[in-house]
């Protein structure tokens, strides 16, 4: 059989291989090869020149030493907070600021939170005894947080020990950042298959796609995990607005303010992730459907000529747009026409796929290492055994959960009741059309 | 038929006919108006019937501080604390025609309870616990906690607080060995907190800074605006008299609908920290001593009313306790029911002349007197008596008791010799563990008799009594 399929490519014309494998040389090749030569070519020759420039920014960073407060706003989340305070001590960056905002948490977390701020662990821990949802917490914190530079931090994550400084250098290197992405790395990743694949997807997505998209200024989110944020630019928001999608949200709304946003793959935290292929479609579809409300919704003007029309954020939004609707659409057009015309040549139209992405993943874990070859550690590398399962993981099984969700959004408005805001929240937005 | 005795104070005496009137050079005499059916007040003042009530209260004959009193209203209100005090109110036209037949039945109730108490009711009663417990029984009712700011512990006991002349950290002591004796049952009223250091509950809770104890406060409610998720302090909104929302600009509405307030913020004025849950401390506002509210006391205030024991210490007095206790841990007795068990044992002995059983005697002189030398103390060591009696017996003897100091104790199948080793141990018990009580060995009497036919319990008292209680 194999050998039918090694006289198959053989006998294909150069017409036939882009008519039979279209998807792959018109849309993810050139995405792969622009992303890893830009990485190899650009980017780390940069970084590189950029050392010196990082060396005074470290300079100028521990000459003023600002306070930096750690915001972790969240429900239920007490009993990963005696940790995270504990592993906070140990960053090379002291001057910090926990503030912990509990939203009507119903275990107890406030037992555990109040003994710790009695016994000056954390800074500040405000209770809100009816919950409001993960904007209306991370406002509180904000609000009641002090310091220039404010670091979001979920609860059940961990920093590398050097993170909150390297997070915060690019802020000293530009003065336009207002905004700085850390790369979220699967902490659970050697516990399932699940965990694993989803390590490897995050090197690809969050850590090669993110430092490609922030070094061409259209990056389009940082993550809730771990950012960094000027509290200046904060406080001219009004902090974040209501929604699942709230961290592509807020990096929208600085974009719009004229000031820079990017990704520190160095700074590195991490993360669990879902256990379970289950529970990670639960997750994935709340992302999903969030992608399609804030950015063909709520951020359409970015797409309009008005006064305030920057290309970046159009390019942003329209390479959103277009890689997560347009190419995800064009995938079930793709199934539907190499079921309909190219029957016959089915069995080795998917080897060859497989084959090809796999050599992609292959290339694209690569590019990944040499980016981040510092923080990596030998779990991280073993990952690259796995690397024959991401076409199952990216190509099948992640393209169904998105389909769904977007179908989902699109027909029935259904991120406005998620589980993320309490109803209250919900009603409100939904009635108000945000 | 019923019979009252006038009392006026500095005013005129209304004039009363077939009423003796009587006045404070006569309140000298010990029985002034004991044999009367109540005594009528007649004040011109509410301070003058509180001493006129003290004057009462306070006299030594239970015929004289128990007796009804009846207060005549001239017009006005009679506060309540002083109707508390009396056992009834009546108005002058009342007065002026017949006492109503309700009234008189009452009157005759107590009386009648105060009759009870037969030879004792002219018997001077200096113990402030007895004289509690005789009130109480004679009128039959439960005494109630009363908040007051006149009294340090913030409670009073109106109805009886007359006995005690003003001293009512008194009042609570001598409720609480009331208590702790179980002359009386208590019905749980409310709670209160007072001073660790002086007692007194009137303290100043207050919201003071947990990191540098200062008192000034401001306290602000935390406002979150749902459309914009925008939350911050309630002063942030407020914009003349409206809520405006600094991030949307939006007004708020109402509360629960577009906003609502998940918490509230206490900030201190003096180091500028910011917390949500303030320290509680309390300032006593007679000592000034600051403590936190879990080193106050915290006290169950409580209503009174006489146990079964209490009835009983009413009409046989306080001594009687040993005797209850006795009761409780070993059995006592009746003396009539240990009676019938000699007068078994006796036949028993009779017909299979086998065995030998002992009756021993044991009295303790001034047994009565212990209570006024240890007060509160006296029930331990009657439980300590209690328990030397019980280690002594064995459980097929008896005891019984002739009166609170007397003890008979049935000793079966045990002969006079066997029964005097028990005689010198427990007389020698009791004679030192009241000795390291009091600090002085009470005469101790016991006699050993053998239990046969010729035993004949009434007969052998009397004459135990006769020898040795001659009065
Ligand atoms: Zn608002
Ligand atoms: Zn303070
Ligand atoms: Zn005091």
């Amino acid at each position: 059989m194999l050998n039918d399929t090694w006289d198959f490519i053989t006998g294909l014309s150069a017409a036939q291989l882009i008519s039979y494998f279209w998807p792959f040389f018109l849309f993810d090749l050139t995405r792969y090869v622009v992303f890893d030569v830009l990485i190899l070519t650009l980017y780390l020759p940069r970084r590189k020149r950029n050392k010196q420039r990082r060396a005074e920014a470290r300079k100028l960073l521990f000459h003023e030493k600002p306070l930096v407060s750690v915001i972790v706003p969240g429900k239920n989340e007490g009993k990963h907070i005696p940790r995270l305070a504990e592993s906070l001590t140990r960053q090379t960056y002291k001057k910090l600021e926990i503030v912990i905002v509990d939203d009507g948490s119903d275990d107890d977390t406030e037992i555990i939170c109040r003994k710790l701020h009695r016994d000056g662990k954390i800074d500040q821990y405000v209770r809100n005894e009816v919950r409001g949802g993960k904007a209306s917490a991370a406002n509180t914190a904000l609000y009641y947080s002090t310091g220039k530079y404010v670091i979001h931090l979920d609860a059940d994550s961990e920093l590398r020990y050097d993170s909150i400084e390297t997070i915060l250098l690019p802020f000293y290197m530009d003065a336009n950042i207002a905004a700085v992405g850390g790369d979220i790395r699967v902490a659970n990743l050697s516990q399932t298959m699940a965990t694993r694949t989803q390590a490897i997807e995050y090197f690809k997505g969050i850590s090669t796609g993110r430092t490609v998209s922030s070094m061409l200024g259209i990056l389009r989110i940082i993550a809730g995990a771990y950012g960094a944020f000027r509290r200046d630019t904060l406080d001219r928001l009004g902090g974040w607005d209501v929604g699942p999608g709230l961290d592509g949200d807020i990096t929208m709304k600085i974009r719009k303010l004229g000031l820079k946003v990017v990704h520190e793959p160095h700074a590195v935290c991490y993360t669990n992730v879902p256990t379970s292929f289950r529970k990670l479609a639960r997750q994935r579809f709340r992302w999903d459907r969030s992608m399609v409300r804030f950015r063909a919704r709520k951020h359409v003007d970015v797409l309009m000529p008005t006064s305030n029309f920057r290309l970046s954020n159009f390019i942003a939004t329209v390479e959103n747009l277009f890689y997560n609707l347009f190419l995800n659409f064009k995938w079930w057009f793709y199934v539907a026409q190499v079921i309909f015309f190219y029957g016959a040549l089915l069995q080795h139209i998917i080897v060859v796929n497989y084959v090809l992405y796999t050599l992609a993943n292959l290339a694209e874990f690569l590019v990944a290492t040499v980016l981040l070859r510092k923080t990596l550690r030998k779990q991280d590398l073993l990952l690259f055994l796995y690397l024959p399962l991401m076409p199952l993981y990216t190509g099948l099984y992640l393209r169904i959960v998105r389909t769904y969700a977007y179908i989902m959004e699109f027909i029935h408005k259904a991120s406005y009741a998620d589980r993320w805001n309490p109803w209250k929240v919900s009603r409100v937005v939904k009635k108000d059309g945000l | 038929m019923s019979e009252g005795v006038l009392i006026t104070g500095d005013q005129n005496p209304l004039h009363l006919p077939a009423k003796k009137a009587t006045d404070d050079t006569q309140w000298r005499s010990l029985d002034v108006g004991a044999e009367a059916d109540y005594f009528l007040l007649e004040v011109g003042s509410e301070s003058e019937a509180y001493r006129i009530i003290g004057l009462v209260r306070q006299k030594l004959l239970p015929a004289v501080y128990l007796k009804p009193l009846i207060l005549i209203n001239r017009g006005g209100d009679v506060s309540k604390s002083l109707q508390d005090q009396v056992d009834f109110v009546i108005s002058s036209q009342q007065l002026e025609q017949q006492l109503p037949a309700k009234l008189l039945d009452e009157v005759e109730s107590i009386n009648r309870r105060i009759d009870a108490l037969q030879e004792q009711r002219l018997k001077a009663d200096t113990n402030i616990a007895l004289r509690v417990v005789r009130y109480l029984y004679s009128r039959d009712r439960e005494v109630e906690p009363v908040a007051s700011i006149q009294n340090r512990g913030g409670y009073t006991f109106t109805g009886i607080e007359s006995l005690f002349g003003g001293h009512d950290q008194s009042i609570w002591q001598t409720l609480d060995f009331l208590n702790s004796q179980h002359l009386v049952q208590t019905r749980f009223v409310t709670r209160t907190h007072q001073c660790a250091s002086c007692g007194c509950a009137f303290l100043n809770f207050k919201e003071t800074c947990p990191q540098c104890e200062s008192e000034e406060l401001d306290a602000d409610d935390l406002i979150h605006h749902f459309r914009c998720g925008y939350t911050a302090e309630l002063s942030d909104f407020r914009q003349d008299d409206r809520l405006v929302c600094p991030k949307c600009d939006q007004t708020l509405r109402h509360i629960g609908v577009d906003y609502d307030k998940p918490s509230m913020m206490y900030h201190c004025r003096s180091c500028d920290h910011r917390f949500q849950e303030p320290e509680i401390v309390t300032t006593c506002f007679d000592c000034h001593r600051t403590a936190p509210p879990e080193n106050q006391i915290h006290r169950n205030i409580e209503a009174y009313k006489l146990s079964m024991l209490g009835v009983n210490a009413a009409l046989y007095g306080l001594d009687s306790l040993f005797a209850s206790i006795l009761e409780r841990r070993l059995q006592l007795l009746p003396l009539d029911v240990f009676e019938r068990f000699i007068a078994v044992e006796k036949a028993r002995i009779g017909r299979y002349k086998v065995s030998h059983s002992s009756l021993l005697l044991l009295d303790i002189k001034g047994l009565e007197e212990i209570y006024l030398t240890l007060g509160e103390r006296t029930s331990e060591v009657y439980e300590e008596l209690a328990n030397l009696f019980y280690a002594m017996l064995r459980s097929s003897d008896l005891i019984s008791s002739r009166n609170e100091s007397m003890f008979l104790m049935l000793l079966t199948e045990t002969s006079p010799d066997d029964a005097k080793i028990v005689e010198g141990r427990l007389s020698s018990g009791v004679g030192e563990l009241l000795k390291a009580s009091l600090g002085a060995s009470p005469e101790i009497i016991s006699q050993i008799v053998n239990v046969d036919n010729a035993l004949d319990l009434t007969e052998y008292l009397e004459s135990f009594l006769s020898e040795h209680h001659a009065e």
